[in-house]
């Protein structure tokens, strides 16, 4: 029992450090200072010109994060807030 | 007769607790919930079979609830869950009434798991379809129950490695095995067990009022029986079932 004790441990211990080495998603999308960054509206505006129906937007690191459905099918898309350049699309 | 029945002449006598079934389903929620806590966002095809997958589980779980063998039915669950508060009480007294089964803080916990699990899984699963996607209840519903299950699992281990030092039973390998020492017969150290036996005693009278400690439902068992563990084995059957 010692061995099983021993490999659920191991495990538990390669799961957990290696949460902490996975990163959390796309967040990375500008470096200006949050002050100027331009307002969430015009990524969605954006979101909206491209076709789809926009239901929610975040801010994910510094990206404005917007969730959006186009064609029945789910999509994240990450707006860069200094100059509103489409900088990843996530399909859900 | 179902497995829970004791088994003579090991070295140390153990009796079946944990159907397979249930050590199965175990492991596999307890792996599921581990991938599932660290793919979010990075492995969506990853998390969302994790989710599926423990969805079947719950559903397996609820089934195996009443048709399992004796400690994977939830016949008891109402009982033990009205015992929890006390029994968690006196566990900060130092007191700890042995259970075959789940014991009443395990069985809360069960109950909050398989709860939380079924929101989680469930809001996880609304998440991606064109009518709530998006929409932030569902999507904080889904982190904060998330959130809560890992808390639980933490509070689950760090139970059963306290439990499995206070009560002198390797309960991580009695999930592997399913066998456990029936009451009274576990405790090595003379000290320990006599002290416990005293604690028994005590936790008879605050538990729900009339049982004693390791069997909560059913006949009393007479506080003397304790004090002969190994002829119960042999003729008590039902005073070590629980």
């Amino acid at each position: 029992m010692k061995v099983m004790n021993a490999a659920v441990a191991a495990l538990a211990i390669g799961l957990f450090s290696g949460s902490a080495a996975l990163a959390d998603g796309y967040k990375n999308c500008t470096k200006l200072d949050k002050a100027s960054w331009k307002p969430t509206g015009d990524a969605e505006a954006k979101a909206k010109d491209a076709g789809y129906e926009v239901r929610q937007t975040k801010i994910e690191g510094s990206c404005y994060e917007v969730y959006g459905v186009k064609d029945g099918k789910l999509f994240e898309l990450f707006y860069s807030p200094e100059d509103l350049s489409l900088k990843h699309t996530k399909a859900k | 007769m179902r497995d829970a029945e004791p088994v003579a002449d090991q070295h140390v006598k153990t009796v079946a607790v944990w159907d397979r079934p249930l050590r199965l389903w175990h492991w596999s929620l307890a792996i599921l919930v581990l991938i599932a806590w660290v793919t979010p966002n990075t492995y969506d095809s990853l998390h969302r079979f994790a989710g599926y997958a423990v969805i079947g589980l719950l559903a397996f779980r609820l089934v195996w609830g009443f048709v399992g063998t004796r400690h994977s039915r939830f016949d008891k669950v109402g009982l033990r869950l009205r015992a929890a508060p006390d029994y968690l009480k006196n566990l900060v007294h130092g007191n700890t009434g042995r259970y075959l089964g789940l014991n009443p803080a395990g069985v809360a916990m069960l109950v909050a798991m398989l709860g939380l699990l079924g929101i989680s899984t469930v809001t996880g699963a609304m998440q991606v379809t064109v009518r709530f996607f998006g929409v932030w209840w569902i999507e904080d519903t889904h982190a904060y129950s998330s959130q809560a299950v890992i808390v639980l699992a933490g509070l689950h281990v760090a139970g059963t490695l306290l439990m499995s030092v206070l009560q002198r039973e390797n309960l991580v390998a009695a999930m592997f095995t399913g066998r456990k020492h029936p009451p009274g017969s576990a405790p090595p150290r003379r000290g320990a067990r006599s002290r416990a036996r005293a604690d028994h005693g005590r936790q008879a009278d605050l538990e729900s009022g009339r049982q004693p400690p390791h069997q909560d439902d059913g006949p009393s068992v007479v506080p003397a029986a304790a004090s002969r563990p190994a002829a119960r084995v042999q003729t008590d059957p039902v005073g070590i079932d629980d």
